[in-house]
Formats: structure tokens, C-alpha cells, sequence
């Protein structure tokens, strides 16, 4: 905590000193990191020279000092974020509420008898308080704990309804937020509730994953799109865990071939198919995350296979067909053709700057495709670009093979007409 | 070399090139305190010989 929270709040303290976020973090961190030297020179004390009065002392400040971390700089982080400001008037209890609270478990479990009670490095009562006053310290920490999770919870709720209602940059600040918080949780959840010890220890590389977000977040001016986030997120989260996988299967294999703890040398063995597999691995990993998440963007040949055997297909509509395999093929749900004056596709909705590509065929303009950038994309990149280059034209083709046929129908039409007109000299019904 | 534009977005972002004396004081100061502190739970834990296993659940640990 401590170590990763503190370069991240500097820095933001750094860049933009008058932002509270950045205090905050630092805030954090400290707190963290006291209380981990606290403990860990108790621990040390206990077991160099056995418990004694300076171990009992640090560890007494380690058990409390922690706590403003998350009973107030957590909540107001939440908060705040990302300008600096409560999301309205109205939320100012709950701001106060977690600074009251912050302040009651600090002292509840700074003098609550029982709060040491677990720990064998403590022997020696620094600060004895007994009777009606341990009492209320005892109170004060079980309300403190107890309050500091709904605290926690509302806040949150307070972020969500915040981020709902956000738009622009600000949203894009609190989804990168919102993304850091989900993967920072989800690889640390485990840890928290206790797995093996490797793999408590391999879970803790989550934690960084929320205060690295929320720097980006306040830092970028120019956010990179979500879906850049979530794309390499997936890639490096998947490949962390692949690589891992592939380290400790190694280690393991090495082991049961030895048959006893290879140490140093499985681990170096481990470490080198790590280094062979990991450009492998993470080229795989792409293609995979940019298909799911942009189609065949950077691979358009397969897009334009796909529309190529909707034209040939045997369907009335396939100029639509065509337009439902690009969307499908590249992801890209708001896409829609208007030619002649007409329209074919969905309604173009989204957030991001449409993009209108004009469809030729022989230099002859036969239509616009209308094309919207996917949820969380402001624009279209250059990869989307060249990829509807390549399969506008067998599109732009159909469309004008289309005009071309209606054309025959309607001169066919006027044909017949004048036919009967003639065959009839124009008195009996057409 | 950063182009105008950034530059006027990162002002109006509030983003100093060249933060007060004070707050950088303070940002370093902090930084240095918890990493400081960082480094000496780490000392303590090695130093203390008990089993990683046991210490890399530790609250020491995690909290460091």
C-alpha cells in the first residue's frame, strides 16, 4: 500500500499541488507506512531480544496509526476525485461523517485494551486505560470499524452516481478510476480474504493498479480513449498471469524431476522460458484482446472476406447484409449508409465524432457511410480508417450496382408503358 | 517540445511545471518518510528470520 500509494500521490501532489487528491494519497500512504515500520521493528524487537517495552510501544502504534488511511483519506479520495471538489453541497455529512469517524477509531483503537490483545510482541501496557474509559476506547473502536465500512460503501455509491452523471473529460477521469479500482479489487480480493501465501504475495501487484489509474486520470489532460485502457489492461493482466503460470509450473516441474527443492536453479530455469515465451505470449494476447474488443481492425482481410460472401450470398438485401458484416467484423455498432437519399442501417447514436466516409465507384460519389466510433472511442483511429478504406469499395460496387438495377427496373417500367400506350393508343387501362 | 495547445490545456488543467516551494517540500518530504518507512519494515522482516511464507501475509506486509 504504503510503497506504491506514495510515488503515485507525490507525483500528483507535484504536478498539481492545489488538487486535494494528491495530498490525500500521500495521506494514505503515510499512514500505511508507519504502521508497517511500526509492526515490522516490533516483530524484529520481539524475536532479537523478546518482547520488551519498545516492542510493545511500536506495536501499539502500529495497530492504530493506519486506520485515518482508510477511515478518512479513502473516503474523501473517493470523494473528491477528480477535481477536487464534493460532487454537491448535499454530500458534505458524508464528508464530515467519515473525518468524525476517522477521528473516533483513531483514539478507540489507540486505547482500547483489547485492540493489542492479539499480538505477542505486545507485553507491556503503554497506555493503560481501564474501567468506564476502556470501556467507551472499546466502543469507540467497534463503532469505528463497524462505521468505516458503510462509509466506505456510500461513498462509493456517491462515485457511481457521480460518474452517471458526469460527462466529457470528467467521465473519462472516473472510468479510468473505475477501471483501476475494478482490476485493483479483483486481484486483491483474494489476498484480503486469505488463498495460499505465493499467490496472496503474486495478488498484492493489483494494489498499484488503483492510484497508477487515478494519477493518469487527473494528470492526462488528454485521456487516452477507455477502450486503450481496458485493451492493454486485459493484454498485460493476461499475460502477467500466463507468464506466472508458466514461471511456477517450471519451478515446480523442476522440482518433481530433481526430486527436491531445485532453489536458484529453477528458478533461474523459470526465469528464462519467462524471457523466450514472453514476446510470444504477449503478440498472441493482442491479436486477441484487439479482436475482441475492435474486430478484425488490424487484421481488415477478414472483415472484407466477411462482406465479400455477403454480396455473394443469395439474399435480396445484400447491400445491408454487407453493412451488418463490416459493423459485426470491426465492432462498430453505429454504422449506417445514406445513398440516394436514403438511409440503411441503424440510427447512428454514441458519444464519439462521427466520421462520414464517402463511397466511389468509378469516381462517381454513390453514397456517405455514416460511421460512429464504438462506446468509450472519442474517434475512429487510423486502423479503422484503413480498414473501411479496404471494404468500402466492394460496398460502394453493390450500392451502385443496386442504383444501376433500379434504374433498369424503372426504365423497363417506362418501357412496358410506352408499349401499352401504343398498343393501345392510349385508351384502355395500363 | 510540448505544443502550445498542450501547454495551455495543461494551464487550465491546473498542471505545474514548477510547483510553490511548499508543496514540494512537502510531496518529497512524505514520499521520503513512507518509503523510508518501507525500507525499514523490509530491513525488520528479513532481519526478524521467520519464515517469508508467514511474513508475506503479514499485516506488515501488506500495509508496507
Amino acid at each position: 500500500m504504503a510503497a506504491t500509494f506514495a510515488p503515485f500521490g507525490a507525483l500528483v501532489a507535484l504536478r498539481r499541488p492545489r488538487l486535494a487528491v494528491g495530498w490525500l494519497f500521500c495521506g494514505f500512504a503515510l499512514c500505511y507506512g508507519l504502521s508497517a515500520a511500526c509492526i515490522s521493528l516490533a516483530m524484529w524487537q520481539a524475536t532479537a531480544g523478546g518482547p520488551n517495552h519498545w516492542s510493545s510501544t511500536l506495536g501499539w502504534l502500529g495497530v492504530f496509526i493506519w486506520t485515518p488511511a482508510i477511515a478518512v483519506f479513502f473516503p474523501l479520495i473517493v470523494l473528491l476525485f477528480p477535481d477536487g471538489h464534493l460532487p454537491g453541497r448535499r454530500w458534505r455529512w458524508l464528508a464530515g461523517l467519515a473525518l468524525a469517524n476517522g477521528v473516533v477509531w483513531l483514539l478507540g483503537g489507540a486505547f482500547d485494551p483489547d485492540a493489542v490483545s492479539g499480538m505477542p510482541f505486545v507485553t507491556y501496557r503503554t497506555v493503560a486505560v481501564s474501567g468506564a474509559w476502556g470501556r467507551l476506547a472499546h466502543t469507540a473502536d467497534y463503532v469505528g470499524n463497524i462505521l468505516v465500512e458503510s462509509v466506505g460503501l456510500a461513498c462509493l455509491a456517491v462515485l457511481m452516481w457521480r460518474w452517471q452523471r458526469s460527462t466529457g473529460s470528467q467521465r473519462a477521469q472516473l472510468s479510468w478510476l473505475a477501471v483501476g479500482a475494478t482490476i485493483a479489487v479483483g486481484l486483491f480480493a483474494p489476498a484480503a480474504v486469505g488463498v495460499g501465501t505465493v499467490w496472496s504475495a503474486a495478488l498484492l501487484v493489483g494494489v498499484p493498479v488503483l492510484p497508477a489509474a487515478a494519477a493518469v486520470a487527473v494528470l492526462r489532460h488528454r485521456l487516452l480513449g477507455i477502450d486503450v485502457v481496458i485493451n492493454r489492461t486485459l493484454v498485460y493482466v493476461g499475460l502477467s498471469a500466463t507468464l506466472l503460470a508458466c514461471f511456477l509450473a517450471v519451478v515446480e516441474l523442476a522440482s518433481v524431476i530433481a526430486g527436491h527443492n531445485v532453489g536458484l536453479g529453477g528458478s533461474l530455469a523459470g526465469a528464462a522460458v519467462v524471457a523466450v515465451a514472453f514476446s510470444p505470449v504477449r503478440q498472441f494476447l493482442q491479436r486477441r484482446v484487439d479482436t475482441l474488443i475492435f474486430g478484425y481492425r488490424r487484421d481488415p482481410s477478414q472483415a472484407l472476406s466477411q462482406v465479400t460472401a455477403q454480396l455473394l450470398s443469395d439474399t435480396d438485401d445484400e447491400v445491408e447484409a454487407s453493412l451488418r458484416a463490416v459493423s459485426n467484423s470491426l465492432r462498430l455498432p453505429g454504422l449506417a449508409l445514406v445513398s440516394g437519399g436514403r438511409r440503411i442501417g441503424p440510427p447512428v447514436s454514441g458519444d464519439g465524432t462521427e466520421t462520414v466516409i464517402p463511397l466511389r465507384y468509378r469516381s462517381e460519389a454513390v453514397g456517405q457511410l455514416m460511421v460512429k466510433p464504438r462506446r468509450g472511442q472519442a474517434a475512429l483511429d487510423a486502423s479503422d480508417l484503413a480498414a473501411l478504406e479496404l471494404v468500402d469499395a466492394p460496398i460502394a460496387a453493390a450500392v451502385y450496382a443496386l442504383r444501376l438495377t433500379e434504374q433498369l427496373q424503372r426504365a423497363q417500367e417506362q418501357e412496358r408503358r410506352r408499349l401499352h400506350r401504343d398498343l393501345h393508343d392510349g385508351l384502355g387501362p395500363y | 517540445v510540448p505544443h502550445d495547445e498542450d501547454l495551455t490545456e495543461a494551464a487550465e488543467a491546473g498542471i505545474s511545471a514548477a510547483p510553490p516551494a511548499g508543496a514540494r517540500l512537502g510531496a518529497w518530504g512524505i514520499l521520503a518518510v513512507t518509503e523510508a518507512s518501507v525500507a525499514v519494515a523490509g530491513w525488520a522482516l528479513v532481519a526478524c528470520g521467520l519464515p517469508w511464507q508467514l511474513l508475506l501475509t503479514s499485516y506488515a506486509v501488506t500495509n508496507g
